[in-house]
């Protein structure tokens, strides 16, 4: 027996994906990932590769820590698919918000404006102690669950999150698929083991210093949307007092392109003012949305909608890919 | 058709081509669920960077599936996982050989171990993906003499260790063979 030959039957016995046992029909995860992927970005943005933007590694950590939770959370979170078509997946997606016109018609700037105008001076509403805590309700349509999509319910995932400046902190996350009884991860998480993106109520209420700050992980060459993640990332982090709210707003007003969609009342039942942004830079032309609270200047809620085609993906036009409802945001002593 | 329809089906057919071929592939160096991932990380970069994917075929494929491995293994410190997936394989083999049942499996994958990264990967794509030698050395991106060269001398190194008496391998003290030297 030659070298070659004993060396390669060998390791070829020793395959642990034979040749001939290699899929080559797809499978449910293999189309909800071409789907997924068929709605992403067609742009070069190398996957492989070098980082073409140095300062968003803090926010690339957190979202992986976000999504961490995500699958952490799973085990019994899958919910059974209820049908294909054409061999790409079924997506239930919640229904849309329905936005009604605004009395005053300003255009958004001067609106996010005005809101900030009466917010920058109210009195501080976000508590003290040691822990950022954040509540949130969440819903997205890639919500990876156990190595699975959840694709054929709408699932929001219940979400207390309290950070303390160290990262020290802990995480609850609940979610209840129909028929199914509630699933809860707890995770409580040592000092350092989390990166913040900003530290605790660091963020300024001056212009030009908060544009800064939020802009050192976000990157305005990213696109306009990029302002709203900047938002909606330090709302996800800690709460924010009024002052920084009133900053944040004349932030997103100097964003190219955002109108204002109009009165709305958000998934929790609150009244919010629907501040919008079209763009495609994801792949299909999607709608951004954030709603403001227009007495406090809070964001109660982000909403991403496809507008004019949903590629693959075989949900409805328009359709609602993933929200996030801002329940409550204060500081406390105590992490429960 | 929309030029935009024609990439989408143009990627459809890649896909269905060869989705199965690049989750083998990660399959066979990392678990189960992250192979998933890096499947669909490889057909994500294979999107955006249609024409290349088209152009360069599985082999491109391969090469960005092996990118994506390196990177998850860089920046997840997924390297130990990464590597322990290959003392992890299945107990047993799934091809019958009368050769595999005079050695001990977990020394050849140790042996493998002890090969420079782009031999052993070149040596696993050869005999594991199959591929000639002239494709698996444009996936590792050498050419194909020094494949070959690569090649010969990661086959000697593992007959070295088959080749050793038990007892001496299972030695943890004793040196390596003149040959696993070279």
């Amino acid at each position: 027996m030659t070298t070659t030959h004993s060396v390669d039957s060998l390791l070829s016995a020793l395959n642990p994906i034979p040749v001939d046992a290699a899929t080559t029909d797809l499978d449910e995860r293999a189309r909800t990932d071409l789907a997924a992927i068929l709605a992403s970005a067609t742009a070069a943005d190398p996957v492989v590769g070098p980082r073409r933007h140095g300062g968003t590694s803090g926010r690339r950590l957190t979202l992986c820590a976000a999504a961490a939770v995500a699958v952490a959370l799973v085990a019994a979170v899958v919910v059974p698919n209820v049908g294909q078509h054409s061999g790409v997946a079924y997506a239930a997606t919640p229904r849309p918000l329905v936005y009604l016109p605004v009395a005053t018609a300003k255009d958004a700037p001067t609106l996010l404006k005005a809101i900030a105008g009466r917010v920058a001076a109210l009195p501080d509403d976000i508590g003290t102690g040691r822990y950022a805590h954040v509540e949130t309700l969440g819903w997205y349509l890639w919500t990876t669950v156990d190595g699975e999509r959840v694709t054929s319910a709408v699932v929001p995932q219940h979400r207390h999150q309290w950070v303390a400046g160290d990262g020290s902190g802990r995480t609850v996350v609940t979610a209840t698929p129909p028929g199914r009884r509630t699933v809860r991860e707890d995770r409580t998480v040592a000092a350092d083991a989390s990166s913040l993106m900003w530290p605790l109520r660091s963020l300024s209420s001056d212009d030009a210093t908060l544009a800064r700050q939020l802009g050192a992980g976000h990157p305005a060459s990213n696109g306009p949307a990029e302002r709203y993640e900047a938002v909606k990332d330090a709302y996800l982090q800690m709460p924010i007092p009024p002052a920084v709210r009133a900053a944040m707003l004349r932030y997103l007003a100097a964003t190219p392109g955002i109108i204002v969609t109009g009165n709305v009342t958000d998934r929790a039942g609150r009244d919010g003012v629907g501040f919008s942004l079209d763009s495609d830079y994801t792949g299909l032309p999607t709608r951004y949305t954030l709603i403001i609270d227009p007495d406090n200047g809070a964001l109660l809620g982000s909403e991403n909608m496809l507008t004019t085609t949903a590629g693959k993906l075989n949900v409805p036009v328009p359709s609602v890919i993933g929200y996030t409802v801002f329940l409550s945001a204060t500081y406390t002593d105590m992490a429960n | 058709m929309t030029g935009d329809e024609d990439r989408e089906q143009v990627f459809v057919v890649l896909y269905e081509r060869h989705y199965g071929q690049v989750l083998a592939y990660a399959r066979r160096r990392v678990e189960e669920a992250a192979a998933r991932d890096v499947a669909a990380e490889t057909f994500l970069v294979a999107w955006r960077r249609l024409d290349e994917a088209v152009a360069r075929g599985l082999p491109w494929l391969y090469r960005t599936a092996q990118l994506t491995l390196a990177n998850r293994a860089r920046t997840e410190r997924r390297a130990a996982r990464t590597v322990g997936r290959l003392a992890a394989l299945p107990a047993e083999p799934h091809v019958a050989d009368p050769a595999v049942t005079h050695v001990d499996r977990p020394q050849v994958f140790d042996a493998l171990r002890t090969l420079p990264a782009a031999d052993r990967e070149l040596l696993l794509l050869v005999v594991w993906e199959q591929l000639d030698v002239r494709t698996a050395a444009g996936v590792v991106g050498c050419s194909a003499g020094a494949a070959e060269v690569r090649l010969h001398r990661a086959r000697r190194r593992l007959r070295g260790v088959l080749h050793q008496p038990p007892a001496r391998r299972a030695h943890p003290d004793l040196p390596p063979s003149p040959e696993m030297t070279t």
